[in-house]
């Protein structure tokens, strides 16, 4: 997965939204702060260190990231009354890998 | 820890004005009973332990129900298979009353708490393992052998209630609270102080072949479970019971196929 901020709203630390980028293209623009729920992102964004813009870090496909954006929103709008969140089982493979590395 | 909590059923009893009106229905408890129960899977994943309860108790139905054998000058108790550290959770006990005896005590135990004594006692709520709420006598139990226990629901003064089959007992780990309804009323925290533990439903019987039935309600979670828990829930649920065996032949590292072993 690469990390890019490179549109309106993407750049810069105080950005309101990160990009993210899946090893087969597929780019999630998603909200900065709901984002930060995965460890490793929070460390990517939040400034320099052991994480280059733009340097694939891991291969990451396009599935498991769709439902990592879902869990973004789950989480903040999670009540003590809400639904289970769907996940498919022919991605659950992919997921736990991918969100192993995530750290959420 | 584990002080009792005095509070006022103010529900039924028009006269007694509450003493404190602190209620404190739980936060999400009618959400909880509200939902769709349980199956009965989970429902036997909650039960009682069959091997973590008295020997002089036979556990069946999966953990549905248990059995206390007609042994002589003996307590006996029975741990459910989970215990809770965090969030609100309930689960009902129909224990029919002609079944009880002397001592009849529901509520909730550490995993360290002894099940079964020599003689007849209130055995839960005697030690401080232990949280319990006498049914027969109305008092509650902890670290406690019984003649200055307080009364709940506190204002009854002198009056007791009957306690029918069937009460729930609702456990708080969020707020550390445990408490009990009755007929949809919710009677007040009987204990507080309880955050930090991991609790299991408990009882404890003295009466020969009494069957005491346990029906594990749900949880309210205080946060979501991490996305990688549910991904863990998710294979295994598609695996099913019967091949979580062939965990070792996912494509995953070593390290994450203990992780989808629970291990």
């Amino acid at each position: 997965m690469e990390r890019r901020k490179t549109y309106d709203g993407c750049e810069g630390p105080d950005a309101m939204y990160v990009k993210l980028m899946s090893s087969d293209a597929h780019e999630f623009v998603v909200k900065r702060e709901p984002a930060l729920a995965s460890g490793t992102i929070k460390v990517m964004v939040s400034g320099p260190g052991q994480f280059a813009e733009n340097e694939p870090i891991r291969s990451i496909v396009e599935r498991p990231l769709h439902i990592l954006h879902m869990y973004f929103t789950y989480k903040v709008c999670y009540t003590k009354n809400s639904t289970k969140l769907p996940i498919a089982p022919e991605i659950a493979l992919e997921l736990v890998m991918a969100v192993n590395f995530l750290d959420c | 820890m584990g002080q009792t909590a005095l509070a006022a059923g103010s529900n039924s009893t028009p006269t007694s004005q509450a003493l404190y009106p602190d209620l404190s229905c739980p936060e999400g408890l009618e959400e909880l009973l509200s939902a769709s129960p349980p199956d009965l899977g989970t429902q036997r994943r909650h039960g009682w332990n069959p091997k973590d309860c008295s020997e002089n108790i036979e556990v069946k139905e999966g953990g549905l129900c248990f059995e206390r054998r007609p042994v002589a000058q003996s307590t006996d108790g029975a741990r459910g298979k989970r215990g809770y550290s965090r969030g609100l959770h309930a689960w009902e006990i129909s224990w029919p009353p002609e079944q009880r005896g002397t001592h009849a005590v529901v509520g909730v135990a550490t995993a360290l708490a002894p099940l079964q004594a020599d003689h007849y006692a209130a055995l839960l709520g005697s030690n401080s393992e232990s949280w319990g709420w006498d049914i027969g006598r109305g008092k509650l139990y902890h670290q406690s052998k019984g003649p200055e226990a307080p009364q709940y629901p506190a204002g009854f003064q002198g009056e007791q209630l009957e306690v029918p089959e069937r009460l729930l007992v609702v456990l708080d780990m969020e707020e550390g609270t445990l408490g009990y309804a009755i007929g949809g009323t919710y009677l007040g925290p009987a204990f507080r102080g309880l955050k930090g533990k991991t609790l299991y439903p408990a009882v404890s019987a003295v009466w020969g072949q009494c069957q005491v039935r346990i029906r594990y309600l749900g949880e309210r979670r205080a946060e979501p479970h991490s996305l990688l828990h549910l991904s863990r829930l998710c294979v295994r649920h598609t695996l099913g019971d019967t091949r979580l065996g062939q965990v070792s032949a996912l494509p995953l590292p070593p390290s994450m196929k203990r992780y989808l072993l629970y291990q």
